[in-house]
């Protein structure tokens, strides 16, 4: 016995409408991957950023205090850039002498993502004692 | 037999149901990423307020080498990087035993977003210049004479004078104590120095007076233009007096902060008594005199550039007397406990000197923390 089946399929204008709303879904998700993407790829030059800056406030907290910095001047006291993934990041650490025994250490890290300037900074006090 | 119409709308479904799967991978890997993101910002916070609470243990330990009386709480601002408030306590500690909290604050501590509390736990002692474990000490010469005697309190015997030029004893001048001198040591008539003698010691240095710090204390209570004559019972201090600053008369004055006087200080109490007391300094650019049958006790008597004179039968209990620059002459019958110290010192007739050994607690030039010990740190 041969059994006739209706082969009769989609329409152009189904077809278009569900190529649409998957356009549509597909799209919103990209853009928010790509923003993920760009957010966490920014995260990452903040993370190595401050760990820049961590370490030499931890170096200069180890430092014997006489040895830190220009006395009495306030200004960049040193400058020091690292490359990493591709990316140039700028260290300033500036000593401000607030008392004969005490120092105020500003460490900005500067970098240039999406072709705009980006920086992070941590201070602390350090002193004689 | 197998019958292919029951599969109909099976591809729709498993197609809907892989999208439903996709689309919840996808907004959990979007939320997961979100909050990566935010996990670092707080962190990136947390580790700067960290710093920034570290910075006020320095700035306590700082503030209590200049004074270990300080407990703040102290709020103080680092800039955009944050705040912090510190606090000192020794409740509860052993003796010199300081325990520093300090809370950091980013991005301030009105509205913060992250804070960390750190505390430290540091032993502190306080050094003294040796100059002030004297008796008498002086730059120049001393000489001592009549009946001058120079003793201590707790332990007796310890009265030591020091000079950085030579000592000369006459008369019935006694020195409980040892004598030591840059130059030479001579005893003439029935003196007696019962302790060492030691000519030709080392040089001691003097401290230099904070004139700028002791001048911001005063001024923090106002400025008296001209000579202040005081009129009666008073509270005194702080004050910037500009011109001289006597006492005349039955008063009693106590010092309730730093005075600086540009001019002279004059404390006469002749015929009747005059008492000065406080927990204070007193100090003058000029000479200061005390004289007649009164009293005084002032942690901190200091002649910038004059001369000091003790005379009549003044009592002066408790006292470091500085005149790094002048001389101070001890007439008549002064009873003084405390510790005198100028560029020369000279003493007739028949005063007592009695050095007061224990000197904790008093604000001497040259002094401040001489060691630290970090016992132990902690993040609360």
């Amino acid at each position: 016995m041969r059994i006739r089946y209706r082969c009769k399929g989609f329409t152009y204008i189904e077809l278009a409408i569900a190529m649409a709303i998957i356009a549509l879904i597909v799209l919103g998700f990209t853009q928010v991957f790509l923003r993920s993407v760009v957010s966490v790829r920014g995260m990452k030059f903040q993370s190595i950023a401050y760990n820049f800056a961590a370490s030499r406030m931890e170096e200069l907290k180890m430092t014997l205090f006489d040895g830190i910095g220009n006395p009495w001047f306030p200004n960049i006291w040193e400058t020091q850039a690292q490359t990493v993934s591709g990316n140039v990041f700028t260290r300033n650490v500036t000593i401000s002498q607030l008392e004969a025994s005490l120092k105020r250490v500003d460490i900005e890290v500067i970098w240039t993502e999406e072709g705009q300037n980006r920086n992070i900074e941590i201070s602390s006090l350090v002193s004689r004692f | 037999m197998f019958n292919i119409r029951d599969e109909r709308g099976v591809a729709l479904v498993l197609a809907l149901a892989l999208l439903a799967v996709l689309s919840i991978l996808a907004v959990a890997m979007v939320f997961l990423g979100r909050y990566e993101t935010t996990f670092l910002i707080k962190e990136r916070l947390s580790d700067s307020a960290l710093y920034i609470a570290d910075g006020g243990v320095e700035y306590a330990l700082n503030e209590l080498d200049k004074d270990s009386d300080y407990r703040g709480p102290t709020t103080y601002g680092l800039g955009n990087a944050g705040d912090f408030t510190v606090t000192v306590s020794t409740d509860g500690q052993p003796a010199d035993r300081y325990q520093i909290t300090s809370i950091g604050c980013v991005p301030t501590v009105a509205s913060p977003q992250e804070t960390r509390t750190v505390r430290l736990l540091v032993d502190l002692t306080e050094q003294m210049s040796p100059v002030f474990e004297h008796a008498i000490a002086s730059q120049g010469n001393i000489t001592l004479q009549g009946n001058a005697v120079v003793n201590s309190d707790n332990p007796q015997g310890e009265g030591d004078i020091y000079s950085g030029g030579n000592i000369l004893l006459q008369n019935n001048a006694t020195v409980n104590g040892d004598a030591s001198a840059v130059g030479t040591i001579t005893t003439q008539g029935s003196s007696t120095i019962t302790g060492e003698q030691n000519p030709g010691t080392p040089a001691l240095t003097f401290p230099e007076v904070d004139t700028a710090g002791y001048i911001t204390e005063a001024q923090a209570g106002g400025t008296h233009n001209g000579n202040f004559v005081v009129p009666g019972d008073i509270n005194l201090g702080p004050l910037f007096i500009d011109g001289n600053l006597v006492i005349q008369g039955n008063h009693q004055v106590t010092l309730t902060g730093t005075v600086y006087v540009t001019g002279s200080v004059t404390l006469q109490g002749t015929p009747e008594a005059f008492s000065f007391t406080g927990s204070e300094t007193l100090i003058a650019n000029g000479d200061v005199t005390m004289q007649g049958n009164a009293s005084a006790g002032i942690p901190l008597v200091i002649s910038v550039h004059g001369n000091v004179t003790l005379q009549g039968n003044i009592t002066v209990q408790g006292s470091v007397i500085y005149a790094p620059e002048g001389n101070v002459v001890i007439q008549g019958n002064p009873d003084v406990t405390g510790v005198i110290v100028g560029q020369t010192v000279t003493a007739q007739g028949s005063p007592t000197i009695t050095r007061q050994v224990d000197l904790t607690g008093y604000p001497l030039p040259g002094g401040g923390i001489s060691t630290i010990t970090h016992v132990s740190w902690r993040e609360l």
